[in-house]
């Protein structure tokens, strides 16, 4: 779990700060944060399945599931487990 | 008068204005918290007609700094929350402002360039202070010749334009939305689009002045989340552009979902493609869905399409509104043949019409002649005189001797069910002076092949529109605005086409066309 944070992570700082960390922390929210826009959002989606070979549905996408690195990491872990979103 | 007791004349006291996640305020509460502002405003010694910025995401704050700053017989200046500081400084200076009103998040950002501008920040914390309650002497206006807003546009050089709106552009522009949409006092409309973007502040405009609510959610980022907003409020509208109706087809579960209250969606900022037009209309047949068109320059709105005529006028922007007359031209000035092919330059005229650039004159005299706007959009007129947009003219592609419209291209691969967003745009071949080349967006996990692309394309235009290059990308580069960004799309053609195609020989070019189609 602390490697695919990491990763996610890393990801999240190289693509929406330019690899400016400014200290994000793992449970910051994206959106309160101000820090993924609409393409935003579907590239870091995209991102998630490739990487991990998950299929993530359209009802899927909600913040609840992918608004901050905790968020996402325990979505990516539940999904390869074969379970479902809350 | 001035526009903004206009605007907030109709709603009753206790009527919900605005309701942004746990918040609301009713029309009587906008109404006081718009004289608190424009009190400060004037106690501050801002005199009318000084320009004063707004930085602020959509809510509750910018609808009280917009109107405030009108109401004071001030120049509110709506800024993109999301452009780069050097761009907004520059707006700033260009505008005048001496004064900028920022939401609490934006006030932290601009904290140091406001001090490095010499510009007075007043953040949204300072609106809660009470102001000493002495006589104001209000100034008066004169709805066709004093400013209510500058709206900054990117040019096409990417140079900020400002956009001159009076009291009585909005009046007449907001009239005839109210008109046509038939907006009534139990409308409650969803509100996704930025009320720095003309569209954005047309929704505002309208909506309070007929006494209806809006609904703020600035997270379509997640679409989903949007769609149960939309359930749970029960929204009686929807306005998007393109890009937010083509997410919300094929990304979201839109057309799977039930929207009991739901009586009109309307899109404007750009053609949405005919495909995505009927799947509207399959997907919700008690539901008016208006296609509309404007610009900045007209204040918002130039025209729409009454829904009853979607089925024989499909594709047609309508006939104008009723204070703004359209004519599409020749070169010389005189009107192109209704019924025919032949194509011509929209032009504008009525009290929607703005006047001019700020501070720009070569600019207004290119595109605002004989108190007329000329739009720069092609068009053809038919026979009933509906009007057809080609294309915007920087956006015909010039390719081996043909003209090529890139929006019927794209029009042709939205068909694919596959296809989630499309932009088609010319780029530089050293044979051909353009090349057309297609970014397509499809469908998470669909496996898609230029092939099929282009082989679709052949079954349905001649060989010259056929895209030479199709390139997949997970989502196109959109302005603030929503509209794709098609210079965006041209460097990244260009930083991915190294070295350039295979030279072509002469006669093996498209042959010239008979029409541009």
């Amino acid at each position: 779990m602390t490697e695919l944070k990491q990763d996610i992570r890393r990801f999240v700082v190289d693509n929406f700060l330019f690899g400016q960390d400014n200290g994000l922390t793992d449970d910051a929210s994206f959106l309160e944060q101000g820090i993924i826009d609409s393409t935003g959002v579907l590239e870091f989606v995209a991102h998630l399945q490739q990487h991990y070979g998950i299929k993530i549905e359209d009802d899927e996408l909600i913040p609840d599931n992918l608004d901050s690195v905790n968020a996402a990491a325990a979505f990516v872990e539940r999904k390869r487990a074969g379970g479902q979103s809350p | 008068m001035n526009i903004a007791e206009t605007l907030l004349s109709k709603g009753v006291d206790d009527a919900p204005a605005v309701l942004h996640g746990s918040l609301l305020v009713t029309y009587g509460e906008l109404r006081r918290r718009t004289d608190h502002c424009a009190r400060l405003l004037l106690g501050l010694g801002a005199g009318k007609g000084d320009r004063v910025g707004i930085v602020a995401e959509n809510g509750i704050f910018f609808v009280t700094a917009y109107l405030g700053i009108i109401r004071a017989g001030l120049v509110a200046v709506p800024l993109q929350t999301d452009a780069t500081l050097p761009w907004l400084s520059q707006v700033v200076r260009e505008a005048g402002s001496g004064l900028v009103l920022a939401s609490r998040r934006q006030a932290v950002r601009w904290a140091h360039e406001a001090q490095r501008l010499g510009v007075r920040l007043i953040s949204e914390a300072t609106l809660d202070e009470p102001v000493p309650d002495r006589g104001v002497v209000w100034p008066d206006v004169e709805p066709t010749r004093d400013l209510a807003a500058i709206l900054y546009t990117s040019g096409s050089t990417g140079a900020p334009k400002g956009v001159m709106v009076t009291h009585g552009n909005i009046a007449a522009n907001t009239r005839d939305i109210i008109g046509y949409l038939d907006l009534r006092p139990d409308d409650r409309a969803m509100v996704v689009l930025p009320f720095h973007y003309c569209y954005g502040l047309s929704l505002l405009h309208t909506h309070l002045a007929a006494g209806s609510s809006l609904v703020i959610n600035n997270q379509f980022q997640y679409p989903e989340q949007v769609l149960r907003e939309m359930q749970s409020r029960e929204c009686t509208g929807l306005a998007g552009v393109p890009s937010t109706f083509q997410i919300l087809l094929r990304r979201s579960r839109f057309r799977q979902m039930r929207f009991p209250a739901l009586r009109w969606l309307q899109q404007a900022g750009g053609k949405l493609p005919n495909p995505y037009i009927q799947e509207i209309l399959e997907a919700f047949p008690g539901v008016r869905f208006f296609t509309m068109y404007g610009q900045t320059e007209a204040t918002a709105r130039l025209s729409y399409l009454p829904p009853e005529r979607l089925k024989d006028k499909l594709g047609s922007i309508g006939r104008g509104l009723p204070s703004t007359r359209l004519e599409v031209l020749r070169p010389d000035g005189s009107a192109v043949a209704p019924g025919s092919n032949e194509v011509g330059e929209i032009v504008a005229a009525g009290d929607n019409i703005t006047a001019g650039y700020w501070n720009d004159a070569a600019e207004t005299a290119q595109y605002f002649r004989e108190n007329r706007l000329y739009t720069g959009d092609l068009a053809r007129v038919d026979a009933d005189g509906f009007i057809y947009v080609v294309d915007r003219e920087r956006d015909m592609i010039k390719c081996g001797g043909n003209r090529v419209a890139a929006k019927e291209v794209e029009e042709v691969i939205a068909e694919l069910s596959e296809v989630v967003e499309v932009a088609v745009t010319g780029v530089p071949h050293e044979v051909l002076g353009e090349a057309i080349a297609a970014f397509v967006v499809p469908v998470r996990g669909v496996a898609l092949e230029p092939a099929q692309v282009q082989g679709h394309c052949a079954r349905r235009l001649p060989g010259f529109k056929i895209p030479e290059r199709v390139t997949f990308l997970p989502n196109l580069p959109h302005n603030s605005s929503g509209k794709v960004a098609k210079q965006e799309l041209r460097k990244l053609a260009l930083a991915r086409h190294v070295p350039p195609g295979p030279p072509v020989a002469a006669d093996t070019q498209a042959p010239l066309p008979t029409s541009a189609g």
